[in-house]
């Protein structure tokens, strides 16, 4: 074989293999709340690039997401992560890696809450009060039932009055009361 | 943009990059107050200089800032100020100032912080009082500060207190500063693009009389109302700060003139954590 097509041969596998090795390349996304500037992002790069099997990463402060692209192989550790953003001074909140469904990290860490919810009639109003325990701060993996009359969700910050769960359920017209352990 | 417009912004960030300034006491991390306090630290493990030139009726004092980060939510800083030659003085080191500052709340939400933080620090007596680079005294100073940080809107508002040590029969009245700040980001950009924040500061400060032998100096002392215009700019890990501290109006005991503007130009370099 020539010199020209052995060249060639070799371009051509080298290309195979980046290409199969880029296909198996981990994305791990976090939520991270509290990233309002570029200037503090800095550090949040800074520390989660010293993350064993980071090969980059990409910050948008627009929608508090920094994605890191982890090389193939490489081991995912959850807690590391959450640890890294929390020690540039950050909090953590969803962290999801490709292929697997998100995961609420601060959700591990907190307290469980229970409400009984009366008044809801359909699907649509499991969705709002849905939505409406979701947009509270602190508040992570909501479950609504329409059959049970429940809706169970994790708070993430103890100094949070319960009763501002059972106010903004009430706001919503429906009967809201904590359920008794 | 224009060629000729690139020249003059190229102009004027060679001026403000040129201006190298030495800190005051209440230097700020980050998006924070020029003139005041704010609650932001930099990180565990992290590091950042700070060089920032002020002009005021001392003349030219540029301070050199250091600050580390013991954990998420304290920070370390010492600061060690240059006085350029100005009326009687010659040129050296003033005194040097060790500051820390403990963020004990902060609440995290998306785009956006509130927080709360204690500072407390010390000036020691490193000038040469003879030579009008240092007053002498150990003074003591503590604050409280809070924060409130968007993608669009910055809050700030702080309380200082900071009492005078004496020195040759010369005390130095307390002083107590009391500031409001409110900031706005007009563009919303992404990470590794320019960022320009601007601010607006409200400063009271009372000032208690100075004694010499314990008998009060009837003109020394007073309260002065001043309001700083200032910009923040910053690339990644670099931030441009520069405003003007305008008196307002003054309450001054006896017979005082008004003081002079104050304008401040600094650079600061948030470094790579250390682990």
């Amino acid at each position: 074989m020539s010199k020209i097509k052995r060249f060639f041969t070799a371009m051509i596998l080298i290309a195979a293999v980046t290409a199969l090795s880029a296909g198996e390349q981990k994305t791990v996304t976090v939520r991270v709340d509290g990233l309002a500037c570029p200037f503090c992002a800095y550090g949040l790069e800074k520390k989660l690039k010293k993350i064993e099997g980071v090969e980059k990463l990409e910050i948008k402060i627009n929608d508090g997401l920094v994605t890191l692209y982890f090389r193939e192989g490489a081991k995912i550790d959850k807690e590391e992560i959450a640890k890294k953003v929390r020690e540039a001074g950050f909090t953590p909140r969803e962290l999801q890696i490709e292929g697997e469904s998100k995961k609420e990290i601060a959700a591990m860490k907190g307290q469980k809450i229970s409400l009984n919810v009366k008044g809801m009639s359909c699907e649509g109003c499991v969705s709002r009060v849905k939505n409406t325990l979701t947009e509270l701060d602190c508040v992570h993996d909501v479950q609504v039932s329409l059959s049970a009359e429940k809706a169970e969700f994790t708070c993430t910050d103890e100094r949070v009055d319960q009763k501002t769960f059972v106010q903004a359920i009430e706001a919503l017209g429906f009967k809201a009361e904590l359920s008794k352990k | 943009m224009r060629p000729e417009n690139k020249q003059w912004f190229l102009v004027i960030f060679g001026i403000a990059v040129a201006l190298i300034c030495a800190a005051r006491p209440d230097s700020a991390l980050a998006h924070e107050p020029l003139f005041g306090l704010g609650p932001h630290t930099v990180g565990q493990y992290a590091w950042a200089l700070e060089s920032e030139m002020e002009r005021g009726h001392a003349g030219w004092i540029n301070h050199l800032e250091l600050i580390y980060g013991l954990s998420p939510d304290i920070a370390l800083t010492v600061v060690a100020p240059y006085a350029f030659s100005h009326e009687n003085r010659s040129p050296g080191f003033g005194d040097a100032v060790l500051r820390g500052k403990y963020r004990f709340y902060r609440r995290d939400y998306r785009n956006g912080s509130d927080a709360f933080a204690l500072h407390s620090g010390v000036k020691l007596p490193t000038g040469d009082q003879a030579k009008l680079r240092g007053s002498g005294t150990l003074d003591y100073f503590a604050g409280l500060s809070f924060g409130r940080e968007t993608r669009r809107h910055y809050a700030f508002a702080d309380v200082r207190y900071q009492v005078n040590g004496s020195h040759n029969k010369l005390n130095r009245g307390n002083i107590l500063n009391v500031e409001a700040a409110y900031g706005i980001r007009p563009l919303k950009l992404e990470y590794h693009q320019p960022d320009l924040v601007l601010l607006g500061e409200l400063l009271g400060e009372f000032t208690g009389k100075n004694a010499l032998n314990k008998v009060d100096d009837p003109n020394t002392g007073g309260f002065v109302l001043s309001f700083a215009p200032g910009i923040l700019f910053s690339y990644r890990n670099v931030m441009i700060k520069a405003g003007v501290k305008i008196p307002l109006m003054e309450k001054l005991n006896g017979i005082q003139e008004m003081p002079d503007p104050e304008v401040v130009v600094g650079i600061e370099f948030h470094m790579p954590p250390f682990k």
